[in-house]
């Protein structure tokens, strides 16, 4: 097993899903009524900071098995925007709307972001960097 | 036993058949349209049926998989644990979502119909923990355990397997399930507790 320095990409992609985790369950505790959204905006702000971080970090690694990366990122977005869009649309279903809707929507993406980029850094950080 | 070099040309990868077992998705689509329609008709046995049948397979699975099966399999020789792996992880790949979306979707729709998610019930609160314990799962289950497992399946299909690789990945994966499967105690616990 080659050992190459890599980034906190797991480590910093899992913190960025706890903002998202904490800011829905922040607001689903409130249910049925709106919860104030301080709290819940602080923690997109946070998940979209770090994942902003891990993207910047990860786009300076040169010696990466990108064609492997990419592979797996595009099937696992794919698989994970099918999962979001069941989820935006029962969103819309309840009649969510107006600042709650976004900030759901928000987190969404940011879920939807996280998880493929975590399997797909994972699985090509094992690989040939050369395709 | 020596580790060979884990990275190796692509193109020398052995033609295998999909990561994922295809033959499983006919009856997993089969359980996941049955939760649909559940969710759809707010049909209360169904919906605990899939809570519970759910639960109680993603609790033993989590339970077994950290503390009976990670101590076993830490005591096996490489080529064996490879094996294992090889037959045991595409498995689970499938199987573990199905039962986290059984669980979750039906629990979801169970707390909403029976009051528990209204911030006025008793109690609410165990509802907001065990939703803490969930999100806390999930983060494990999504960040590490899962990409874990997706790696080792990779690696497993490279016509020389690193052992030092796949023993790596798996140590992480039955760790992180060995994680969850503590939280799925303290989830018992609440669930028990909202139930009686």
């Amino acid at each position: 097993m080659s050992e190459r320095r890599l980034p906190p990409v797991t480590q910093l992609g899992a913190a960025s899903m706890a903002f998202v985790a904490i800011g829905v369950i922040y607001m689903a505790a409130y249910l049925p009524k709106r919860a104030p959204l301080g709290i819940a905006i602080a923690m997109v702000v946070c998940a979209a900071g770090l994942l902003a971080l891990n993207l910047l970090l990860l786009s300076r690694v040169q010696e990466f098995a990108w064609w492997r990366f990419w592979q797996v990122m595009r099937w696992g977005a794919l698989a994970y925007l099918v999962v979001a869009g069941m989820l935006e649309y029962t969103f819309l279903y309840d009649r969510t709307h107006g600042p709650l809707l976004v900030l759901m929507t928000i987190m969404l993406l940011l879920f939807t972001t996280n998880v493929p980029l975590l399997m797909a850094f994972t699985v090509a950080r094992y690989q040939a960097v050369d395709a | 036993m020596a580790a060979t070099v884990a990275v190796e040309a692509p193109g020398e990868a052995r033609p295998l058949g999909p990561i994922l077992p295809l033959r499983a998705f006919p009856p997993i689509a089969a359980v996941l349209a049955g939760l649909v329609v559940a969710i759809a008709g707010n049909w209360e046995w169904a919906l605990t049926f899939y809570h519970v049948v759910g639960g109680a397979l993603w609790t033993s699975i989590d339970l077994f998989v950290g503390f009976v099966i990670g101590p076993i399999l830490r005591s096996l020789p490489v080529p064996a644990r490879i094996e294992f792996t090889r037959r045991f992880m595409p498995k689970m790949l499938v199987i573990m979502p199905t039962v986290v979306t059984m669980t979750l979707g039906a629990g979801f729709q169970l707390a909403r119909l029976s009051g528990h998610l209204s911030t006025g019930d008793p109690r609410h609160a165990w509802v907001v923990v065990s939703m803490g314990v969930v999100g806390l799962m999930a983060v494990v289950a999504l960040a590490l355990l899962s990409p874990a497992n997706l790696a080792v399946l990779f690696e497993l299909r490279k016509p020389r397997p690193d052992p030092l690789v796949i023993q790596t990945l798996m140590r992480r994966f039955v760790y992180a399930a060995g994680v969850t499967g503590a939280l799925q105690v303290a989830t018992l616990v609440i669930m028990t507790r909202l139930a009686s």
